[in-house]
């Protein structure tokens, strides 16, 4: 199997029952450069055949196990049996064999010349650079080699052709894999000068996934040398060492060069990060905020605060024109034409932060078992830490595409969830139809639970009898419409583009449970026509019972983890990290961005693509025509210390209030101690709607804080602190001659569920790597199946 | 299926980049060495069981992912964190200087009852050495933490310092489950009186996305 048999010793050829033939050998010594050639001619009687079978192979390779080493023992267990035993004979072989300092000296007339051979074993240890070399390297790197090029057949044995891939040279070409192919080098026979000229029009760049998938005929490997350490794996677990860790070498600066810049650390970046970083892209991930998740992040309540005052802050220094004309002329070469980034595009506004008169009363706060009085206001001030407030409030519906990606990418397991156990709708007292009830005050209370699975359905007394029927019904018709829509026409196709109501209506449905189906299982989707509520109310009955007995997910300390978690795996598959850094312009040549420069631009990233958050777009990118165009996300956070219906246990709830307003659709949703946003006895009321640029949402959020807050006094829960802003949405409109190697994502949606963000992710990263998977499954080591199964 | 420990402790790895976090995670995992001076990638957590005291404890042992070169730990590193090991190099004096820094960064994004240990690491290149043993001492005892010098190289007190911080979070949990609620910080101690089945502090009430 290896060509320089001359290098190796053969020990033990063996026939085994089946009659096949077992052919060993080691290595003696070490070549450069290890050329592996694969069979594919079989012989029959009747001729020649192709053998077409896939050969694994990796992008690096570690020969120890086919080292040969005199106290290695005829039986392969040894070697493997502990690591002690394998660091033992490691050690060894590279006694007899040499380190590669001597083995490159001897390989300057032919890169396969079997080296060594001449001397027969190698010097002892002692010659090579005074044994520096075994001391500074671990044996694994001695051992490794890294895929060089890869020569594949394509065809019958009788005829076909040859494509080789090759990686680039140098440190910033060896990422890089081309491909040649002589399918259309009709004219390979010509004058070396030509043919070479005709190549090189031909070298077309491909992933290492297509390198790596290729049907091999002959792989050349070349040694890493000390230097060459720097070299990136794929993936973590596409290195061979056994239970090696993966590295590269210490960088003492920032990366210079890097097929990936993402500016912004919200979730749709930090997704975007994640996926190239996954898929083998080098990639830099830079935010000029210190903290992580942009628009997406969360904050505990001196967070807040200090969150607030670097925006404000920042506002100001916009209103000062920058002086820094020629400051970096000498990063730019010729041709490359500068483009500065100036912050124009507001992503937050409108921020207020206040303390109600309520914070002012006192109250007793016990710890350590001391009893002091404080304002509510010292109390919360004093617990600050244990707030985890987000900017953006969404759910996770349990079979919708972000746990898909979540549980697809493995970023689960950097996060915990619980399930939303309380779904809440306004009561339509005064329908008469079924007067509102809730398990402790019925004539009060202006809130209804909602029973999610078929068991609380059952158990509710919420809905009558009759209407448990109609609603099993229509859930069973439900059912029926998502298997085969077109069999049950007659009955929906008529209203198919007309309100949700007016097909419940025509079923029969009315009152409370009309409610209940429109707007606590639709809220997924507020004003929906028929066809899009009945696809709602599917996504959302298939959702139940995924995880218990309701649909919806969300993450302990609060939804800007999320961001944070894709980015930790994007740090795994080594994406390189940098918060507060100033991201000053971008160098474009020929219609591409070519280089981001940071750092009061004194650093350049050369990169092939950039992808950002549109707080980070030049002036000269995009244009700001009209505002009234521009979507907006309308928030607002209170803290309370009451639920807003209380129960025997606390509860995380969410409430949709689009009765109140169709077009802004707001939600509530409520959560506190358990799900670890808020200290014990405390609670976080989240308000979302959505604002177009015409609509008056202020006062939106200021009528459902009135229907949620501002009641008799004793009952029910009053607002403590509240935060008020407004987050960008729409991304401005682009200008035509954008370059074109760079995607602009989008800030949070209004809406309830995750789906928007994976989607923008998912088509970005089409759009640029359609022949990568998008954040696929690692496969799993024996290490992990072994756990999994305890 | 029947779980094959007793409890599981989430510990973490913190220190300046270089300090060899990564080598004292796997001398102490796979118990091997690697001499080359590059940063992590690849790594996201390793898992020991151990026994103390006839139970059987899972380390999950979470590395930075390098993530700390830049200083740019993301704050969910910290989440649920029971033990985290603070790691410094003795022949680096910056990297003592700064494990100030990384308690300050603990203090405000871990929970507050963390059990914590300060680590010396590369105690067997005494030559290089910049950090005396007895500043390390003054350190730990100044933050009430146990300190250690050890040498993932050599093998040295790699091992004891893991069980050390094992055995302290194993008493302080013990002693917390006595107790009858009032959890100490945001994490939820649910399910305390389930006995000593437990796999995390959540386990009745987190859904584990599989």
């Amino acid at each position: 199997m290896v060509e320089n048999e001359p290098n190796m010793e053969e020990y033990n050829n063996s026939i085994d029952d089946m009659g096949l033939i077992h052919k060993h050998g080691d290595l003696i010594t070490l070549p450069q450069c290890l050329i592996i050639r694969i069979e594919r001619v079989g012989i029959l009687p009747g001729g020649v055949f192709k053998l077409n079978e896939r050969v694994d192979f990796g992008e690096t390779l570690d020969v120890r196990p086919f080292c040969f080493n005199k106290n290695r023992s005829l039986n392969e267990k040894d070697y493997t049996d502990s690591q002690q035993q394998r660091n033992r004979t490691a050690e060894e072989t590279s006694r007899i064999l040499g380190g590669a300092e001597f083995v490159s000296g001897g390989s300057k007339q032919s890169p396969i010349r079997p080296v060594g051979i001449e001397t027969g074993l190698a010097p002892q240890i002692s010659t090579i650079e005074g044994g520096s070399f075994v001391a500074e390297f671990k044996e694994a790197a001695r051992y490794a080699y890294q895929l060089r090029a890869v020569s594949e057949h394509i065809g019958v044995p009788e005829s076909g052709h040859f494509v080789t891939y090759r990686r680039g040279i140098g440190q910033t070409e060896q990422h890089r894999w081309h491909r040649i192919s002589d399918a259309d080098a009709s004219c390979c026979f010509i004058l070396k000068n030509i043919f070479l000229h005709f190549l090189r029009l031909k070298v077309k760049r491909v992933p290492i996934s297509q390198v790596l998938s290729s049907e091999a005929y002959m792989l050349y490997y070349e040694r890493i040398r000390p230097t060459n350490l720097s070299l990136r794996w794929p993936s973590p677990l596409s290195f061979n060492f056994r239970n090696g860790p993966t590295y590269i070498r210490k960088m003492d600066d920032f990366p210079k060069d890097v097929d990936v810049v993402v500016l912004g650390s919200g979730l749709t970046e930090s997704i975007l990060a994640a996926a190239c970083a996954r898929s083998g892209l080098s990639v830099v991930h830079l935010d000029r905020n210190d903290f992580y998740g942009a628009e997406w992040a969360s904050f505990n309540l001196q967070g807040v605060k200090e969150w607030i005052e670097t925006l404000t802050k920042k506002e100001e220094n916009q209103k000062e024109p920058r002086n820094d004309e020629n400051q970096s002329s000498d990063l730019l070469k010729d041709g490359e034409k500068l483009v500065k980034i100036s912050r124009n595009v507001e992503m937050i506004k409108d921020i207020s932060q206040e303390w109600s008169g309520q914070s002012d009363q006192t109250t007793t706060v016990t710890k350590n078992e001391v009893s002091e009085e404080k304002t509510i206001k010292e109390a919360i001030e004093s617990d600050f830490r244990k707030f985890s407030i987000d900017l953006v409030n969404k759910l996770l519906l349990a079979k919708g595409p972000m746990v898909q990606t979540l549980v697809d990418s493995e970023v689960s397991k950097y996060a915990e969830f619980k399930l939303v156990d309380q779904l809440l709708c306004l009561s339509t007292s005064g329908s008469g139809i079924c007067p509102a009830t809730s398990d402790d005050d019925p004539q009060t209370s202006k809130f209804i639970r909602v029973p999610c699975s078929k068991g609380e359905i059952f158990q509710s007394n919420v809905l009558s009898l009759i209407e448990k029927r109609k609603l099993i019904k229509f859930m069973n018709f439900c059912m029926q419409w998502n298997q085969l829509p077109d069999a049950v026409a007659e009955e929906w196709k008529d209203f198919s583009d007309k309100p949700f109501e007016e097909f419940l209506k025509a079923k029969d449905i009315d009152g409370n449970l009309l409610n209940y189906i429109v707007n606590a299982i639709g809220i997924l989707k507020p004003n929906a026509t028929t066809e899009v509520g009945l696809k709602a109310v599917c996504e959302f009955v298939d959702s139940v019972g995924q995880f218990g007995n309701s649909p919806f997910l969300h993450p302990l300390y609060g939804c800007g983890e999320l961001p944070q978690c894709f980015c930790r795996l994007a740090a795994v598959y080594g994406a390189v990290y940098c918060l507060g850094m100033p991201i000053d312009a971008f160098v474009e040549e020929n219609g591409k961005i070519v280089a981001v420069l940071t750092n009061g631009l004194k650093q350049r990233i050369d990169c092939r693509y950039v992808l950002m958050n549109p707080a980070y777009l030049p002036e000269g990118y995009c244009s700001y025509s009209n505002p009234s165009k521009e979507i907006w996300v309308d928030r607002a956070v209170h803290i309370t210390n009451k639920p807003i219906l209380e129960g025997d246990k606390e509860k995380i709830t969410i409430l949709n209030l689009a009765p109140l307003n169709s077009l802004a659709a707001p939600r509530l949703f409520e959560a506190g101690f358990q799900m670890c946003l808020a200290p014990k006895g405390y609670y976080l009321v989240h308000l979302t709607a959505k604002r177009d640029g015409n609509s008056d949402s202020e006062s939106v959020l200021k009528t459902v804080e009135d229907e949620v807050f501002l009641q008799d006094g004793e009952k029910s829960s009053v607002s403590l602190w509240s935060l008020r802003f407004k987050l960008r949405h729409s991304v401005p409109p682009l200008s035509e001659s954008n370059p074109s190697n760079f995607a602009v994502v989008s800030g949070p949606d209004s809406s309830l569920t995750y789906a928007e963000a994976i989607k923008e992710a998912q088509l970005i990263f089409a759009r640029f790597w359609s022949d990568r998977d998008f954040l696929p499954r690692k496969p799993r080591t024996v290490e992990e199946e072994q756990e999994d199964t305890a | 299926m029947a779980k094959t420990y007793d409890y599981l402790f989430k510990l973490l790895l913190i220190g300046d980049s270089g300090v060899g976090k990564t080598c004292v995670l796997f001398r102490f995992s796979d118990d091997s060495f690697n001499n080359s001076f590059i940063s992590t990638i690849g790594i996201d957590f390793k898992i020991r069981t151990i026994e103390l005291d006839g139970k059987k404890i899972k380390l999950q042992i979470w590395d930075t992912a390098g993530q700390e070169r830049f200083r740019t730990i993301t704050t969910a590193y910290y989440r649920g964190a029971m033990g985290i090991m603070l790691v410094y190099d003795i022949t680096n004096e910056k990297s003592f200087d700064n494990i100030k820094n990384w308690i300050r960064n603990i203090e405000e994004h871990a929970s507050q009852d963390v059990e914590r240990m300060i680590i010396g690491n590369k105690c067997d290149i005494e030559e290089r050495r910049q950090v005396s043993r007895e500043r390390g001492q003054q350190l730990a005892i100044e933050y009430g933490t146990k300190f250690m010098e050890t040498s993932a190289k050599a093998n040295l007190n790699v091992e004891e310092a893991f069980f050390t911080l094992a055995r302290d979070i194993k008493a302080k949990f013990e002693r917390s489950q006595g107790m009858s609620g009032a959890p100490t910080s945001g994490r939820v101690n649910v399910g305390a009186g389930s006995g000593h089945k437990k796999t995390s502090f959540f386990s009745n009430w987190s859904c584990s996305l599989l």
